[in-house]
């Protein structure tokens, strides 16, 4: 157990190593680490920023999904009324068209039953004028036959 | 004793040579006819001990370049094993330094690291079994184990050259430090007129306090480092003589049995003493040196 030169060897050597380290070992990996704290507290924070983005975009949508919601629930209803217009119109122009054909019909009925009327009328009257000629034995020729029913028609209607 | 090339025989072991064996040196020095070589005996200060140094600078040049390489290629992305494994190594250290020393210094986390990985690895070598590499080195020279060949230690903690001169180091670190973090004006001060004033009379007592403090420093550094390992490796030594001792009291395969056992109880306990004693030294130097750079 003796000191001797070793430890002067052993000095330096140390010196050395503790250079060496100090130089080329130390420097490079402690750059690493740094770099690589702040990369990760970069991607930390834009984690957080994507993260209140989506958030964000998350809310806008629910606000558009609602908003377009309450849009074509305005447009159904207003095409639910804009058809029931049309049926009201249409059901009224029906109801209206329906009355003139109506009215038409019984204006023919009228005409007809007027026209049947005179005819029958004319039939009675030219039979009355037969009996009563018959009855008198007289036979009236054709004009005045027509003359006294035509009259006999104009005063019944 | 057997004399054969590469042998050791621990039934039949002389207790005292194996012990002294093992802890002595391999030295080189002038030898007493004046030529350079192998010593025997150690002669005067300028003695080297080649496994000291040997171990020493292979386990330094083994971290520092393994590190320089993977710290090369250090990426920012994802590490790799390697890079993770420094990277934790780097990051530990760097906390260590960032609570204790609060100057700022881009050489104290290095050096920090320096210290606490090589010790480690000093330290470390006490777990490989005691006659492991020097069995092999007899191998590899040729030379009969233990009575003739030179001996070799392998642990470079075990030797107070390598302690005293970290410690030593750390000291001149200590002086360097308060120079240039305080400026010579207030670092004379320091000394002259610290702990008790600036009463002339009281000066020369301050010195020989910090006298006192900067020999404590060095010593209680470097032989509490030595004092574990060197009694740890003793312990490792000590033990594998329970085969010759139980062997003569007739124990039988027991007298075989017992040692690998006490080898592995111990060791598992001196990996503690491994880890702790490299981060004890670390640790106080980085107290020392922010001792020395901190303001008052």
């Amino acid at each position: 157990m003796n000191i001797n030169a070793t430890l002067i060897v052993e000095m330096l050597t140390f010196l050395l190593f503790t250079w060496f380290v100090t130089a080329v070992v130390w420097p490079p990996v402690i750059r690493a680490l740094e770099k690589r704290r702040t990369q990760i507290a970069e991607g930390i924070a834009s984690a957080d920023q994507g993260r209140d983005a989506l958030n964000l975009a998350q809310k806008e949508g629910e606000v558009l999904v609602s908003q377009a919601r309450d849009q074509a629930a305005g447009i159904l209803r207003a095409a639910e009324a804009r058809a029931q217009v049309v049926i009201d119109q249409a059901m009224a122009e029906a109801k209206r068209e329906a009355e003139v054909i109506v009215a038409q019909a019984r204006q023919e009925l009228d005409v007809q039953v007027k026209a049947a009327k005179r005819e029958l009328y004319a039939e009675i009257a030219g039979l009355a004028l037969k009996a009563a000629g018959q009855v008198v034995m007289e036979d009236l020729d054709d004009e005045k036959h027509h003359k006294m029913v035509n009259t006999l028609v104009k005063s019944w209607s | 004793m057997s004399e054969a090339v590469g042998n050791f025989d621990p039934i039949n072991l002389d207790p005292n040579l194996y012990i002294e064996h093992h802890l002595q040196n391999l030295m080189f020095g002038q030898k007493h006819d004046g030529s350079w070589g192998i010593l025997t005996e150690p002669n005067g200060f300028w003695t080297f001990h080649l496994d000291t140094i040997f171990f020493s600078i292979g386990l330094g040049l083994l971290f520092t370049v393994l590190f320089w390489l993977i710290a090369r290629k250090a990426t920012t992305g994802v590490p790799g094993r390697w890079q993770n494994a420094v990277e934790w190594v780097v990051e530990f250290i760097d906390n260590q330094v960032r609570d204790t020393f609060h100057s700022h210094s881009k050489m104290i986390a290095p050096l920090a690291m320096t210290i606490f990985c090589w010790i480690f690895l000093f330290n470390l070598m006490d777990l490989l079994p005691v006659d492991l590499i020097p069995l092999v080195a007899s191998w590899v020279a040729g030379t009969p184990y233990m009575n003739h060949s030179p001996a070799l230690r392998i642990v470079p903690s075990t030797d107070l050259n390598t302690t005293i001169g970290l410690a030593l180091t750390v000291l001149v670190m200590t002086y360097t430090f308060g120079l240039t973090h305080k400026g010579p004006k207030k670092f004379l001060e320091e000394i002259l007129f610290h702990p008790f004033g600036k009463f002339p009379l009281i000066v020369p007592f301050n010195v020989l306090f910090r006298v006192i403090e900067d020999l404590a420093k060095p010593i209680s550094l470097s032989l509490r480092l030595f004092g574990n390992m060197y009694a740890g490796e003793l312990i490792f030594i000590l033990m594998i003589l329970t085969i010759p001792s139980l062997q003569s009291l007739d124990w039988g395969v027991l007298s075989v049995v017992i040692y690998p056992l006490l080898n592995m109880a111990w060791s598992i306990f001196h990996i503690l003493i491994v880890v702790l004693q490299a981060f004890i030294f670390m640790t106080l130097t980085v107290v020392y040196l922010a001792l020395a750079s901190d303001e008052h």
